[in-house]
């Protein structure tokens, strides 16, 4: 009876978004307001005055920088979260993790025979990020999957071994605190909180550092996510 | 533009940079990230003084971030309802005090960083989310606050709070994503996310299906976030098993934003214009009245002071829906006024709760007897935060349902004055019980005998929340003066309903 009320709800809730979003300009459609208003603007005058040579990047880290460094905050603070709530380091048992989990050797020789390759294609993806498609968020997922699978092969406890806490912190805060500094950088150079700097190369200068630090903040926040479940898995 | 504009993406990046640096410049050092955080929110809080004097002085104060100008870049507004950062931002230094010997007592020294970080990040977010003209970076900060108050419940440890933090994590991720929907809705139709130019060009895209369902995703996603009955269902449990610092600060503050956003949406679809705002003010009344009624017999009913308050808050959202609601411009600066008195009073009130709770480690009212002799300061303040909560002439209260009652005259609706005075009364009820088993009657428990009063740290807030709310009622007449220009705008732009 719940399961069919329920079920009725959802219908009738999916019919009323189904006739509100018909009415919406058919997608990929060249009038539809999407491609004329602030877009078209972008993509007349966006790659000279936002600075980078991928669009996207310049919407991204440029147009609606403050959106970007929200996403950061948000990634930071679920991160906090996790800490903040996870077990690990609160009950430590007697019982001690095994240092290595049992992985097939076929899986740990592919692991660590890749990892190097892995790691260049996640620094590829972030250093050409504002040229190409990708950036800061898709490398560093990157990054934060190979270190979870090293955290695999190596054992977690290595990999929760090579920062000191406090230097994990700072590395962890890195981007939103380069977010931080560039819109200081932008008021103090060009005049505006979030403002990029006019010569060229200081501006690219400042698009690979964002880049590198979302990059290295994201896959650190994996890795953390990772390791605080796997430690209350074992607790 | 004058240079103090600039202060205005400040009040975001200021909290949010010192919460962000807390847990890497103070681990394991609980005291000194104390300070940190006070210095931080105080800094804060003289920014959005600045401003505020700016505000008085002249117009709305407009920022263009990277001096992109909006609709091309994101916007960041210093208006009416942002001036609510100064609110937003005082209570909060106020919790942070209170704090300190809460998170000493009970949360272990290598997190004790990451509460003040959560803290830190969940003001920077609301100061976004007030100052946000721009439907997508509102999104943005709607999740920097919720995430962090997510985090912040959950660390109440036990299972009564691991699941109330569960249930406001899913419940909230839901309307966050009504939310997001809308705002693809509506860019979908305009191409643009600057609110007012959205406004602007929503009439043009006839669409009225499309708006109107963006316009009913807006309104429920806020609708959760403000808990209105029947969406209140996460609050009582969220902000009753908290730790106490914050059930004030998700009680006083936090459900605010919910406000916020429906006052937001609602400035936005008036100037648009495409889908007339009757039903919504309708439902609003109804649910007002509902959540007023529901929520003081709920109040009534508990056993243990943190849930009253809680439920409490639910029956004061009600108020505030019911205001803006009736569309008058006396029941919307009532609105307003109610949502900056209540914040003060139940701010106070779940402090106080939490000084009680810390001392005696006991929180259901009939443990707690007698208490008035051995912490009369913490008591006395809890008793004058309820006869605020009562609404009571002059208290702070007051002024707000008094003038939702005149709006609802106004609005030819009289049967609403009938609510407002039987929540007054049944509030006045429970308040009653926790006076009398405070006061008259004697103790009867150990812990209540050799209870000491509260520190320091603890009672000034609660004390100066109290004072606050039995007498800022009778400031009422500068505080209504205040929020009037925005209520007028706010009902202005619709005469035609």
């Amino acid at each position: 009876m719940r399961n069919a009320l329920a079920l009725l709800i959802v219908i009738v809730l999916a019919g009323l978004m189904m006739a509100g979003v018909s009415q919406l300009p058919p997608p990929g459609s060249p009038d539809g307001a999407v491609h004329r208003h602030v877009a078209a603007h972008y993509i007349d005058g966006g790659t000279e005055a936002g600075g980078a040579p991928n669009l996207v990047t310049a919407v991204l880290l440029n147009y609606r920088a403050l959106d970007t460094y929200g996403e950061v905050v948000v990634i930071f603070a679920a991160l906090v979260a996790v800490l903040a709530v996870g077990l690990s380091g609160h009950s430590r048992g007697p019982r001690r993790q095994p240092d290595e989990l049992p992985v097939s050797p076929v899986v740990d020789r592919i692991i660590r025979l890749l990892a190097p390759f892995i790691a260049l294609f996640a620094l590829f993806m972030i250093l050409e990020g504002h040229v190409l498609p990708g950036g800061g968020f898709q490398g560093g997922v990157v990054l934060g999957a190979l270190l979870i699978l090293l955290s695999l092969v190596l054992g977690p406890r290595r990999i929760r071994r090579m920062l000191p806490t406090p230097a994990l912190f700072w590395t962890r805060a890195i981007a939103p605190l380069v977010f931080a500094l560039t819109a200081i950088a932008g008021l103090a150079l060009a005049g505006w909180l979030f403002a990029l700097p006019e010569p060229a190369w200081l501006r690219e200068l400042i698009l690979v550092g964002l880049e590198l630090a979302i990059g290295i903040g994201a896959a650190l926040a994996l890795v953390g996510f990772y390791l605080s479940l796997e430690a209350d898995h074992h607790d | 533009m004058s240079s103090l504009a600039h202060l205005l993406p400040l009040t975001v990046l200021l909290p949010i940079t010192a919460g962000v640096l807390a847990p890497a410049l103070f681990h394991r050092r609980g005291l000194a990230c104390w300070w940190w955080a006070l210095a931080a929110a105080i800094l804060t809080f003289a920014t959005t003084v600045t401003l505020w004097r700016q505000l008085q002085s002249g117009s709305t104060i407009s920022y263009p971030l990277g001096g992109w100008p909006p609709p091309y870049g994101i916007e960041l507004v210093f208006d009416g309802l942002a001036a609510l950062m100064l609110v937003l931002c005082a209570l909060s230094v106020l919790i942070l005090l209170a704090a300190r010997r809460y998170v000493e007592a009970t949360v272990p020294s290598s997190r004790q960083s990451l509460f003040y970080a959560l803290i830190l990040i969940n003001l920077g977010g609301m100061n976004g989310f007030v100052a946000a003209a721009d439907l997508f970076n509102l999104f943005v900060f709607m999740e920097i606050f919720s995430i962090s108050a997510y985090a912040l419940v959950a660390l109440a440890r036990g299972p009564v709070a691991a699941l109330a933090a569960l249930k406001y994590l899913l419940v909230g991720a839901v309307s966050s994503l009504l939310v997001l929907l809308a705002v693809a809705l509506l860019h979908a139709q305009t191409g643009s996310l600057n609110m007012s130019d959205v406004a602007g060009l929503l009439a043009q895209a006839e669409a009225p299906g499309a708006s109107a369902l963006a316009l009913g995703c807006l309104v429920v996603g806020f609708l959760v976030k403000a808990a209105i009955f029947p969406l209140h269902f996460w609050l009582p449990d969220a902000h009753a098993s908290a730790p106490s610092p914050v059930s004030a600060l998700l009680s006083g503050l936090v459900v605010k934003m919910g406000i916020v956003g429906l006052v937001r949406t609602r400035i936005l679809f008036a100037e648009a214009e495409i889908v007339p705002l009757l039903m919504l003010d309708n439902l609003l009344v109804w649910l007002g009245v509902i959540a007023i009624l529901a929520g003081a017999v709920l109040a009534m009913v508990q056993r243990e002071l943190k849930l009253m308050l809680a439920y409490s808050t639910v029956a004061n959202m009600g108020y505030i829906a019911l205001g803006i609601g009736l569309a008058t411009p006396s029941a919307v600066s009532g609105a307003l006024a109610h949502t900056v008195y209540h914040a003060t009073i139940k701010t106070g009130l779940f402090l106080t709760a939490g000084s009680i709770l810390l001392c005696t480690g006991l929180s259901r009212v009939d443990d707690l007897r007698g208490l008035g002799q051995r912490m009369p300061l913490t008591s006395g303040a809890l008793v004058l935060g309820l006869l605020a909560a009562t609404g009571i002439p002059p208290t702070a209260g007051f002024v707000g349902k008094w003038q939702i009652a005149l709006g609802a005259l106004q609005a030819g609706q009289a049967w609403v004055i009938g609510v407002i005075l039987a929540g007054a009364l049944l509030t006045l009820g429970w308040a009653i019980r926790v006076i009398n088993s405070l006061f008259f009657r004697p103790p009867a428990r150990a812990r209540v005998i050799t209870a000491n009063e509260a520190p320091v740290s603890m009672l000034v807030p609660s004390v100066l929340l109290a004072v606050l709310a039995v007498s800022a009622g009778l400031g009422g007449a500068i505080l209504l003066g205040l929020v009037e220009p925005l209520a007028l705008a706010i009902v202005g732009a619709d005469h035609d309903h």
